[in-house]
């Protein structure tokens, strides 16, 4: 066995150049394998973390009804159980509650969609990092801005209501005759007829009080509720932090929902479902808004790492009530970004296993020449008496030691490069301003990761691969028949 | 024999022509019965859903003199919550106002679709109210005598309309079953599908409780159901109509939306 691999060594030697050239193309095919590797992990940790520490989390409960169709009505009636529940289970790094809703937003002549978040600015750092992305003012109040409750109108003011009503309707009929009466002519009398109700003397008291009746029903708040949203929406809508924002919605019993809130904040994150559609406020705040209570539709979990996420899900499941809480891991949620990891993935193997393949090919070529160039020599060795197996392991052995030293050398670089990827990362920011992957935005610069399976999937798979493209060569000299070879030239 | 032909095409299509022209303005007038060229109603609607029950007094101010330019003006008159809200239409803009908040907001296109204070009305259908006409091809599917609302004799008309090729429009057939009876063509039933070749409609509005109003036959009542949601309604009942009002510009402006 010694012996076998001195000769085998010394084989590789007679030939230095080409051994060196072969072992050289061999690791640099390795080590641009596993840089690529290193790349592309950086890339998907990037994406799971814009998905996973912007906005899901690792985990989520909702209402079971809530995600097919998320109506407003559709909420966990009992957040504080389930809360207190995920806090307890061991990994779990933070929690928190969101409640959604959907609102037309209006700055001036500016309008547009959005959606509502309302999150408890105390426990939503603990999962998300929305707070430390403020590009413009300052992150929520964890205070809920002073909002009355409403209440029924009592007999009276229901009469009076009434009043109301028929004196508006009173002023309207005479406002429609003055003007039916002007055209057909009688017109001396009906000019002094009374002005529409809005000039009225007491005109303004007449809607002071209608005012103040509606205020009984649905108060508005003592200010304007806080709130922050996104460069693009801010953009969109001609905003600036400090400027008012109107919001238009319905509560979740059917009753419109309209008031002022003001920017106190604005935030980038660079994907455009957060920069361009979003509203966060306080979440008592936008329960008040929507008159749901104390009920949320949402609570996130922030796991120790992403791989802890199914564990951590499958625990609190069996805590909680399953018939009015649904629990599920980032990848149920967004399967579509899970698939588009296993994407990058897989469109790396296939990168990968063309790279070995070249390299692969480099080696057996080599061997190949190696071995046809020594046709008389094996030749003369069989017939001496060394068995078609030894020789075929000779091949073996030289080939093995071929792709060892060039592996060493490409772990290396490849290493070394991922190294310098991990700790300055590769700016793509020169050639785009901001790079999103399935609308997860990320940041220019992109780090490396290095796993243990990017550094040793590429050698064991290339020596794989050399090992099966030696056995040619090597079963062809295996199989030489002594004479024949001799006779080579 | 050579003459009559040609005598004979012509007297189809020109009889084909007439046809049409009769739908058209049957149609029209159908369609502007309640409203005339300028007109001002006070009316109630009554608003049910799964989540609530609301009635609004209001008055409609409509003046459509200026066939490039419709104008409309709708406040309403109570109750508290409401009173005061506004919403002032000019050609194809729409402006809604509110009161407690003293906001104008104008509605862009993705809210056409949303519904008009709550009701089964939708924004776009203030909107587009005056259009059947202009944006609708229109085919008799059928004529037959029969009794109207008030069992007198009237002869009745099955109208299909179906949407110009470029018309903004988002109904894909309306089936508008309108009444004659002498002078007074009035709509009985309008059915809304989505899609053209749907057999069941996905909104209807029906017109009922036929009276003098204003001076001229009108259907004092329409209610709009919808398919998906049945118990669920809007109605709206006028308690005074009058019209060939001269009414002055200023009433179609943000400071008349704003009184």
């Amino acid at each position: 066995m010694a012996g076998t691999a001195k000769l085998a060594w010394r084989n590789l030697g007679r030939n230095r150049r080409r051994t060196v050239i072969t072992a050289v193309a061999l690791a640099v095919g390795m080590s641009l394998c596993v840089a690529s590797y290193g790349w592309m992990d950086g890339i998907n940790a990037d994406i799971l973390h814009a998905l996973t520490r912007f906005d899901l989390g690792h985990v989520q409960a909702h209402n079971p009804e809530y995600p097919r169709e998320h109506k407003l009505k559709e909420t966990i009636n009992d957040p504080g159980e389930v809360e207190a529940r995920a806090k307890a289970i061991e990994g779990v790094v933070g929690v928190s509650a969101r409640v959604y809703g959907f609102a037309l937003a209006s700055h001036r002549t500016k309008s547009a969609g959005v959606q509502l978040v309302g999150v408890d600015p105390a426990t939503e750092p603990t999962v998300t990092e929305l707070d430390r992305h403020i590009t413009e003012g300052r992150y929520l109040e964890r205070q809920p801005t002073p909002w009355p409750r409403g209440r029924e109108l009592t007999q009276e003011e229901r009469a009076e209501d009434r009043r109301l009503t028929e004196r508006a309707e009173a002023d309207v009929l005479a406002e429609i005759d003055a003007l039916s009466s002007e055209r057909s002519g009688e017109d001396a009398r009906h000019r002094a007829s009374p002005p529409p109700s809005g000039e009225r003397p007491d005109g303004s008291d007449t809607s002071q009080i209608s005012r103040q009746l509606a205020a009984k029903v649905d108060p508005p708040p003592a200010r304007p509720p806080g709130v922050i949203l996104g460069a693009d929406l801010a953009r969109i809508l001609k905003l600036k932090a400090g400027q008012t924002l109107f919001l238009i919605s319905q509560t979740v019993d059917g009753l419109n929902a309209e008031a002022r809130f003001k920017v106190i904040g604005i935030y980038r994150t660079g994907t455009s479902q957060y920069d361009r559609s979003r509203v966060y406020l306080n979440i008592v705040d936008l329960q008040r808004f929507l008159r749901l209570g104390n009920r949320v539709h949402e609570i996130t979990v922030l796991t120790r790492s992403a791989e802890r996420s199914a564990r951590v899900a499958k625990r609190l499941a069996s805590r909680v009530n399953g018939a009015a809480v649904l629990v599920r891991t980032w990848d149920q949620i967004r399967p579509d970004i899970k698939s588009m990891i296993q994407l990058n993935q897989a469109s790396m193997v296939l990168m990968v296993a063309i790279i070995f393949l070249v390299a692969a090919l480099g080696v057996v070529n080599t061997m190949l020449m190696a071995v046809f160039e020594r046709t008389r020599e094996l030749g003369m060795l069989k017939a001496l008496g060394m068995s078609g197996w030894r020789i075929l392991w000779l091949v073996v052995v030289e080939t093995t030691l071929l792709v060892l030293v060039g592996s060493l050398f490409g772990v290396a670089l490849g290493v070394g490069l991922d190294l310098y990827m991990m700790i300055w990362g590769i700016n793509l920011g020169a050639m785009t301003e901001g790079i999103s992957m399935g609308g997860m935005g990320l940041a220019p610069t992109i780090h490396a990761v290095i796993t243990l399976e990017g550094v040793l999937a590429p050698v064991v798979v290339l020596a794989l691969m050399c090992f099966l493209g030696a056995l040619y060569p090597g079963i062809r000299a295996a199989r030489m028949r002594p004479a024949q070879g001799m006779r080579e030239v | 024999m050579k003459r009559a032909l040609p005598t004979l095409c012509l007297a189809l299509v020109v009889s084909g022509a007439a046809r049409a022209d009769d739908l058209d303005r049957l149609i029209h007038k159908a369609d502007t019965a309640a409203r005339g060229d300028s007109s001002a109603g006070v009316m109630s609607m009554e608003i049910k859903t799964e989540s609530y029950h609301r009635n609004y007094d209001m008055v409609i101010w409509y003046d459509t003199t200026n066939k490039k330019r419709e104008k409309t003006l709708v406040k309403i008159l109570g109750p508290a919550m409401w009173r005061g809200h506004g919403t002032l239409k000019m050609g194809d803009q729409l402006k809604l106002y509110n009161p407690r908040t003293n906001h104008v907001t104008v509605v862009s296109h993705s809210m056409l679709g949303d519904s008009w204070m709550g009701s089964h009305f939708t924004n776009d259908d203030l909107v587009k109210e005056t259009e059947l006409a202009r944006h609708f091809h229109h085919k008799l599917l059928k004529k037959w005598k029969g009794k109207n609302e008030l069992g007198q004799a009237a002869t009745f008309y099955r109208i299909k309309l179906t949407p110009k090729p470029t018309a903004p429009v988002a109904w894909g057939k309306i089936i508008y079953v309108i009444w004659e009876r002498g002078d007074v063509i009035l709509p009985e039933r309008a059915e809304y599908f989505r899609k053209a070749g749907a057999s069941r409609a996905d909104r209807t509005l029906t017109f009922s409780e036929v009276k003098k109003l204003g001076g001229r036959e009108v259907p004092a009542k329409m209610t709009m159901t919808v398919a998906k949601k049945p118990g669920e309604f809007t109605s709206i009942t006028y308690k005074k109509l009058k019209f060939d009002l001269k009414i002055p510009d200023s009433k179609f402006t943000e400071q008349a939306l704003r009184r």
